[in-house]
């Protein structure tokens, strides 16, 4: 599989990456060593220049963009380095977010506790911030931490089959950083999710079922 | 639905520059409708005036000049009619009726109308109704005035109340009429016409209170002699319903033809059409500079939600994550400029409401016009809605260019 944002300037070149389900990978490299064009190839936002994906055993190329969007939206929970909420919406319409774009999350969610937004809370309580008083909050007054929680729990919500984490923990602390983990991994095992999480601190793998260096399968090799 | 609710949330989130596009859009709005209210008013308001007249005579000049100053009490005359030329055309076989009006003096700044009982009997406004008395009836003595609802309330007027009469047209006169006194017999309804501002006498009266006078002012040492011959001698203009509409422009030639003395007849209707034609390049370019100031409202919301994009590029990044659609970015982006542009419009249409409203006892006593608070006709609708439409598709600019962020840089966060 070959990919590069520009013609003529190759980021990803992969002979092959297979990742079970239900498995957690933990994906090492430096940053810009093409860590998350990978994950924007898996989400399916852009198509390889060559070679295959295939996701939950649906070819992703041979997909248009409309149906690339609704897979996305039905079997991918995404969670970013940094500012994942919107600050005009609450903690709690923040982590439903998903189930407005996709009908299969949102049933997913009435099927397991009754509506999004009970589930919501559970995902929350589950992660540690069950508490009202957070929930009430403007968003831009939790810390990064309680912010990064959210953002699991938005990731989480209606069981995607593939949960995606651009380092997530960046922004952490140590002790907090090692709770997200150990949060996440546990949630991701009980919903059934592959957890492929992307860092460049090889200190965080210990958590995971298999541990990946992207220097190692990536074909392209830079200088810096 | 869910695409709105966010779109709204995010503008709720940005209330400030929300609030500021609002008001110039909201201004904006209220200069095009309220021109356009102001517009249909003034010609509701003269067109109802003339209703059930067939011709309206004068001394010779414009059809325009004519048709302001008999009826709608606007500059003056600049002859008058001779009484016996009157009694002739009225004795015409196809008139049915004719309503005198004498007019030249004036109380407190209000016109003051010499006429005959005949127009208590045959004036009409609006849709053919007669004006109706909302105190008192019309005149029997030489003295008695009756006055419009507009001079009742404005002078605190009621019946019984005695006046004097002003030569001439100025709200402070220097010659009075003050040796033969009028008083109030009637009081009209309102009828949303300069009726409203004028004090009615009959014709006899206007030629007793100026016995005596001649060149425009009294003459010391001759005292009004009393019981003299009050037959007009000469009037302003008159009104002249016909029997059948078919002998219309039979008699308006008859009349323009007339030997004696040179006369205009006019039909009200064609006079007013001139008229507006007159004045609709007038209306035209205030609706045009309205409309300019509208473009340029929307233009202001344009540059916000631009500006703003570049900052909201995260926002974006994060709704193509959780699975929103490109275009459903793009309608995220247009639904905010739609909302805006809708506070702007309903904003506007309060401001216009309440400038009417504030603006409405200056305009009255300008133009003698009373402005009514009235829904948007089909015509303002139709404005609102272009303003509404222009909003939206400006709001496909962002729109699109958010559609373009989504697809070029997908689920990446560039910080």
């Amino acid at each position: 599989m070959r990919f590069g944002w520009r013609p003529g300037a190759e980021v990803l070149n992969i002979a092959s990456l297979r990742v079970e389900t239900g498995e957690s990978l933990f994906l090492r490299g430096p940053s810009g060593s093409g860590k998350s064009t990978l994950l924007s190839l898996i989400g399916a936002v852009v198509t390889p220049d060559g070679g295959r994906i295939r996701v939950l055993g649906q070819e992703l190329g041979s997909l248009a963009g409309a149906a690339r969007d609704r897979f996305r939206a039905d079997h991918l929970g995404v969670i970013f380095q940094l500012f994942n909420l919107l600050p005009y919406l609450s903690v709690l319409e923040n982590v439903v977010l998903p189930c407005h774009f996709s009908g299969r999350r949102r049933r997913r969610t009435i099927e397991n506790t009754g509506s999004p937004e009970t589930e919501g809370r559970r995902l929350l309580e589950h992660l540690g911030l069950g508490d009202p008083l957070i929930l009430s909050r403007p968003v831009s007054e939790l810390s990064v931490g309680q912010q990064q929680r959210v953002a699991a729990a938005r990731a989480l919500i209606g069981a995607p089959e593939i949960l995606i984490a651009d380092e997530p923990t960046s922004a952490l602390d140590t002790d907090a950083r090692d709770a997200f983990i150990a949060l996440l991994c546990a949630e991701a095992a009980r919903v059934g999710s592959s957890l492929l999480f992307v860092s460049h601190d090889a200190a965080l793998a210990r958590d995971f079922d298999r541990q990946l260096d992207l220097a190692q399968i990536n074909r392209v090799t830079r200088a810096g | 639905m869910e695409i709105v609710r966010l779109a709204w949330k995010s503008l709720l989130n940005r209330r400030g520059s929300a609030a500021l596009t609002i008001l110039s859009i909201a201004i904006s709005v209220m200069l095009l409708l309220g021109v356009d209210q102001i517009r249909s008013q003034v010609r509701d308001s003269f067109t109802s005036t003339v209703s059930g007249t067939d011709l309206i005579v004068g001394a010779r000049s414009g059809q325009t000049q004519l048709l302001l100053y008999s009826v709608f009490h606007i500059g003056n005359a600049t002859n008058n009619v001779d009484w016996q030329s009157y009694r002739e055309i009225a004795a015409h076989p196809q008139v049915d009726w004719t309503i005198p009006l004498s007019l030249g003096d004036s109380h407190r700044g209000f016109r003051v109308v010499g006429t005959s009982d005949a127009f208590f009997e045959h004036y009409r406004y609006g849709r053919g109704q007669r004006p109706g008395f909302r105190h008192g009836g019309a005149f029997a003595g030489l003295h008695d005035a009756v006055i419009g609802a507009e001079v009742a309330e404005r002078l605190g007027y009621g019946l019984g109340q005695t006046m004097v009469i002003a030569h001439g047209l100025g709200s402070t006169s220097f010659a009075n009429h003050d040796d033969q006194p009028f008083r109030v017999v009637g009081v009209l309804e309102r009828t949303g016409t300069p009726l409203d501002r004028s004090v009615l006498v009959s014709l006899e009266a206007i030629e007793a209170i100026h016995a005596g006078w001649a060149s425009g002012t009294r003459l010391p040492g001759r005292p009004a002699p009393a019981a003299e011959d009050l037959t007009p001698k000469q009037i302003t203009a008159f009104l002249v319903g016909l029997k059948s509409k078919v002998a219309t422009f039979r008699l308006q030639r008859a009349i323009n033809d007339y030997r004696k003395e040179p006369l205009l007849a006019i039909l009200p209707g064609v006079a007013l059409a001139e008229l507006w034609s007159l004045m609709s390049v007038a209306e035209r370019a205030l609706l045009l500079v309205s409309a300019c100031v509208v473009f340029s409202g929307l233009a202001g919301m344009l540059t916000v939600l631009l500006a703003g994009l570049r900052e909201r590029r995260r926002e974006i990044a994060i709704l193509r994550s959780v699975g929103a659609r490109p275009w459903q970015l793009l309608s995220l982006l247009t639904s905010e400029a739609a909302l805006l542009t809708l506070c702007g419009c309903l904003a506007g249409m309060a401001l216009m409401y309440s400038g009417l409203w504030a603006a409405r006892p200056l305009v009255e006593q300008w133009s003698g016009l009373r402005l009514e608070l009235l829904a948007p006709n089909a015509h303002q609708w139709l404005l609102l809605a272009l303003v509404q439409g222009a909003g939206i598709l400006i709001g496909l600019v962002p729109g699109w260019r958010a559609y373009r962020y989504s697809l070029a840089e997908g689920m990446t966060i560039r910080l």
